[in-house]
């Protein structure tokens, strides 16, 4: 009988993705996730109370590095083993790497970074760089969906119920093997629970500019945030303040977006704002049509101006 | 300086290099940058509609990542290397004349499948053309490209194109380089980590805007583009199957999402924009 298979390498992204399946009731038959590489049979149990009809348990040695390639061989056997009609996977870098070498692997069509799922797996996803939102769908008898985190309702825990099956897969070991895996360095703030958010972007044109910013923060009393450009590329701010899909997903009561473009790699992190006011230069930028209130103009007169207001009516 | 007849043998490593195309020497390393030709997204207008992209007249460039993964080679090539840098895309005729960015940059000859059929083909097909066209080239350790495309960003080629090749795959890259002239090492950006992997070539990279920042080649460069070799490829020469009418996937839509913002854009002098948008904050309860 077909199924859905779930994964993801991180637990709490599976549940996710496998609480979506068993909503869709027998239209795909019966969900299993698989759980992978090293302490999947721990992992195995801890998935039992999101109610799995079965969890597939491989701990094969070629799984331990948790290898893009190796991955999506383990799947696409299991997937054969389960006669898997859609295979779900959270759509991280991860998963987007491994999600279309799986569907090749299967001769299964597929769609990466899902930002919407309907019934009838109709698929939604930023297109022409963010501009526009895809609606398609996958006309091969196998498909497979990679769906961004934060797209489906997390699930509350039950009681543990479901199958825990041990695979055997033959697997061979990974061409690349880990040299290492290191965190990204962190500061204090954590931008995604601010309740107002200063985001810059390139408008910026120098670091020493940067003081411009973190002023009208203050008088705003935001925190400050950036596109990826300023942080991984210029390195003017920590990681940890960048918003978009290599970075954070904030949902703030207020958003002032200055010197941003509004590329979709920046603009899937925003949509939670609840309002959203943009200043830029360039009248056309998409950033505006994301925005409730405009400002066109050089941020370098706007700011300033904006500060002394904010500051002025602070004193009243 | 061609060779016209090129034909895979199966085999690549072992081969002499018949398909050296830029010279009879033999290259240490031969790395093919994969270029996609895209619509210039700044360029991009709506219908009156506000939701409807007008695709059409729009100038064509190559895909931002794309140049990243161009530079990233060149740099590799510039470390002192005996090694051969070649731009790969598959398109419509008009490549021919996008395609002179990457020489202008420095790769040493571009390899172009031309047929106005890729114009409707899917982003599944391409990456079976681009398959060919490695084999065809023959000899190919290292094969780079953008982590998505400008237009589309499935981010699927790289993935797609290893395993139909049976190589390994190390995507999202942002450091790159090859310690031997037989091993890639790459440092994976993910969301919370990085990741440093090693392979024995050959293998594909697929990297990320943090690589580099590509270079804008000078006026004599793009004067001397022209003059460097370009091989071109129709499809029946790479394949004997035919462009699949329908692709894997069925767009049903791709317009702009309706708008749930206010998009109000304050008007007057900077004095009463700034007065409106504290008024509208205001009354919104957001200040």
């Amino acid at each position: 009988m077909a199924g859905v298979l779930v994964f993801s390498e991180q637990d709490r992204l599976a549940v996710d993705l496998l609480a979506w399946a068993q909503m869709q009731g027998d239209l795909f038959g019966p969900a299993t996730v698989a759980a992978l590489g090293a302490g999947a049979r721990r992992r195995a149990q801890w998935f039992l109370q999101y109610q799995p009809v079965r969890v597939y348990v491989c701990e094969h040695p070629a799984l331990e590095a948790a290898v893009d390639s190796v991955l999506a061989r383990a799947l696409a056997l299991i997937a054969e083993e389960v006669d898997a009609g859609l295979i779900i996977l959270a759509a991280t870098r991860r998963g987007r790497s491994i999600a279309p070498r799986l569907a090749e692997l299967l001769g299964a069509g597929c769609v990466t970074e899902a930002i919407e799922l309907e019934v009838e797996l109709v698929t939604g996803r930023y297109a022409l760089g963010g501009n526009t939102v895809c609606r398609e769908i996958i006309t091969t008898p196998t498909k497979v969906v990679a769906v961004m985190p934060g797209v489906l309702e997390p699930p509350t825990a039950g009681p543990p119920s479901g199958e825990i099956i041990e695979l055997e897969l033959a697997l061979e070991a990974p061409k690349a093997a880990l040299v290492e895996r290191r965190e990204k360095p962190k500061t204090a703030v954590d931008i995604a629970q601010s309740e107002r958010l200063l985001c810059v972007g390139r408008g910026l044109g120098r670091e020493e500019d940067i003081g411009l910013i973190q002023d009208l923060a203050q008088a705003l009393d935001a925190e400050v945030a950036c596109t990826r450009p300023l942080a991984s590329e210029l390195g003017w701010m920590s990681e940890d303040r960048m918003i978009g899909i290599s970075g954070k997903k904030c949902s703030p009561r207020l958003m002032f977006s200055v010197g941003v473009s509004g590329q979709v790699q920046h603009t899937v992190g925003i949509m939670g704002a609840r309002v959203i006011v943009a200043i830029n230069s360039d009248t056309n930028a998409p950033i505006f049509r994301l925005a409730d209130y405009g400002i066109v103009g050089d941020l370098y007169e706007v700011l300033p101006a904006l500060e002394r207001v904010l500051r002025a009516r602070a004193g009243n | 300086l061609y060779v016209e007849t090129m034909h895979w043998s199966g085999t690549t490593r072992e081969r002499a290099s018949a398909c050296n195309i830029v010279s009879d020497e033999r290259w240490d390393v031969k790395i093919v940058v994969c270029m996609k030709e895209v619509i210039d997204l700044s360029q991009l207008r709506f219908k009156a509609d506000k939701r409807t992209p007008i695709m059409e007249g729009l100038p064509r460039v190559l895909g931002q990542f794309d140049k990243n993964a161009l530079e990233g080679a060149l740099q590799i090539k510039e470390a002192g290397r005996d090694i051969e840098v070649i731009a790969l895309s598959a398109g419509a005729l008009k490549l021919r004349d996008t395609i002179k960015e990457a020489l202008a940059m420095g790769a040493d000859a571009a390899v172009l499948v031309l047929d106005p059929l890729l114009a409707r083909a899917d982003f599944t097909f391409s990456a079976h053309v681009l398959v060919q066209a490695i084999h065809k080239i023959g000899d190919v350790d290292l094969v780079l490209m953008g982590e998505g495309s400008d237009d589309e960003y499935t981010g699927q080629i790289p993935a797609r194109m290893a395993a139909s090749l049976g190589w390994p795959q190390i995507t999202t890259v942002r450091e790159l380089g090859l310690p031997e002239p037989s091993r890639v090492r790459a440092t994976r950006d993910l969301e919370q980590e990085l990741e440093v992997l090693e392979c024995e070539l050959p293998a594909i990279v697929s990297v990320t805007s943090e690589l580099n920042t590509p270079r804008l080649p000078p006026l004599t460069a793009i004067l001397k583009a022209g003059r460097k070799p370009v091989q071109e490829w129709s499809l029946s020469e790479l394949l004997s199957e035919e462009v699949p009418s329908e692709g894997q996937i069925r767009v049903l839509s791709n317009l702009a999402p309706a708008q749930e913002r206010k998009q109000e854009m304050l008007e007057g002098d900077l004095e009463q924009q700034i007065a409106s948008l504290l008024r509208a904050l205001e009354g919104e309860g957001a200040i």
